[in-house]
């Protein structure tokens, strides 16, 4: 189990959710000061103070200073590696750095971070485009914006079922596609997402993405052989732990099979 | 008893929408392309800086797409957020930041005044189904006050 965070665990469970929260934060808006990714920033308490205070290039110089860091740390810089503290990488925006996110880090209070933050635990991998993967115990999140990490944490697990948390964009009337980044996102890679959780043992699927039963769930579905449950309208979680999700706009949760099952 | 009070004096007003940003929107209410610019380069900042400090209420796992650049999507650009008395989009920052979208005075001198959302948090994010309840009435053109 990689365990990035594990030395908060011996902190109270409330500090551990914070540090959690405010780590990935800091790591978004890392990449978003670096110029990498991301339209909204800044998301954490660091860089929120930083950028009230008029110290918007500063904040950018960390951001990039911090890339380039990790980037070293791609290349086997060992000083480099040394620099990230607690071994934190900011890989996210990077890809291919779960090594160096695997550097220095232990294994204590990893259990204590599951439980306190919905079984949101590790970073798991990362897809073929370089988005990070986040996985938990009975959930995976693809992306790495600050909205699909609230999600993940506040959502009220379904009993049997697998959560997957990803953004989803209409494309038509009838139709939607996910979105990772802000990069349309087909269905095959956010299979491979969930086939890199140890924990998805064929359990049916619960989408938590937008218009997810507009197209993607079907295809989910059929590539997985697994009963796959999609909304037909925008999906949200309020920021209130377990919490469960509500289909906006008159719209339902719908139940899909695989094609050709009985169901 | 205090918090009904509380609840009618801080009638809670949506800004920031307009009906390019989702279909389900009254297509009577305001369109964005005639607040590009308006807002004063000097705020800008300001504005942004304000909105992004705001309290996330209600995630939306939906990417909105830029009015005018449908190649950028914006994640969770529907989620909700508030300081307790004005509600808005996860997205108008960016909008307000890329596009210097103009919004309205009352909030412009809200913002300058105290420059940071400073509310508490779990109090602001307590409220969420009223701030759902209000953001969704907007969205039909019937405001919630």
């Amino acid at each position: 189990m990689l365990t990035w965070l594990g030395q908060a665990g011996s902190a109270a469970a409330s500090s551990v959710v914070n540090a959690f929260e405010q780590t990935a934060l800091q790591m978004y808006d890392n990449a978003f000061y670096s110029g990498l990714l991301g339209t909204q920033a800044p998301q954490s308490a660091l860089y929120q103070s930083i950028v009230q205070n008029g110290l918007t290039g500063t904040a950018q110089a960390i951001g990039s200073n911090l890339i380039n860091t990790a980037q070293a740390v791609a290349n086997g810089n060992p000083t480099a590696i040394g620099s990230l503290a607690g071994g934190v990488a900011v890989g996210e925006a990077l890809g291919g750095l779960t090594g160096a996110a695997e550097a220095g880090v232990d294994s204590a209070g990893a259990d204590a971070l599951a439980s306190a933050t919905n079984n949101i635990d590790e970073l798991g991998s990362f897809t073929a485009t370089g988005s990070q993967i986040t996985n938990g115990s009975g959930i995976t999140v693809v992306g790495s914006d600050p909205v699909s990490l609230r999600v993940a944490s506040n959502v009220a697990p379904l009993n049997g079922a697998f959560d997957v948390v990803v953004h989803g964009v209409p494309y038509d009337d009838a139709g939607a596609v996910f979105s990772v980044d802000g990069l349309p996102t087909n269905a095959n890679q956010i299979a491979e997402a969930i086939l890199s959780n140890p924990t998805w043992n064929g359990q049916p699927i619960r989408l938590l993405t937008c218009y997810g039963g507009c197209g993607p769930v079907q295809e989910l579905s059929d590539i997985l052989g697994v009963p796959v449950q999609g909304a037909t309208a925008p999906v949200g979680v309020p920021q209130v732990p377990n919490s469960a999700p509500i289909v906006r706009q008159g719209g339902q949760w719908l139940n899909f099979f695989p094609t050709g099952s009985s169901k | 008893m205090v918090e009904l009070l509380s609840d009618r004096e801080q009638q809670m007003k949506v800004v920031g929408l307009f009906r390019e940003l989702d279909s389900h929107i009254n297509q009577a209410i305001q369109t964005i392309y005639d607040m590009v610019g308006k807002l004063q380069v000097d705020n800008v900042t300001a504005m942004t800086t304000y909105l992004r400090s705001g309290v996330p209420v209600f995630d939306v796992m939906e990417a909105s797409v830029d009015p005018f650049d449908r190649s950028v999507q914006i994640e969770g650009g529907p989620s909700l957020m508030s300081d307790g008395v004005w509600i808005w989009r996860n997205d108008l920052a960016y909008l307000v930041e890329r596009y210097k979208v103009g919004l309205p005075d009352e909030f412009v001198s809200h913002a300058m005044k105290h420059k940071v959302v400073s509310g508490d948090k779990k109090i602001i994010a307590s409220k969420w189904e009223k701030i759902v309840e209000a953001y969704e009435l907007a969205e039909k053109g019937i405001r919630s006050d």
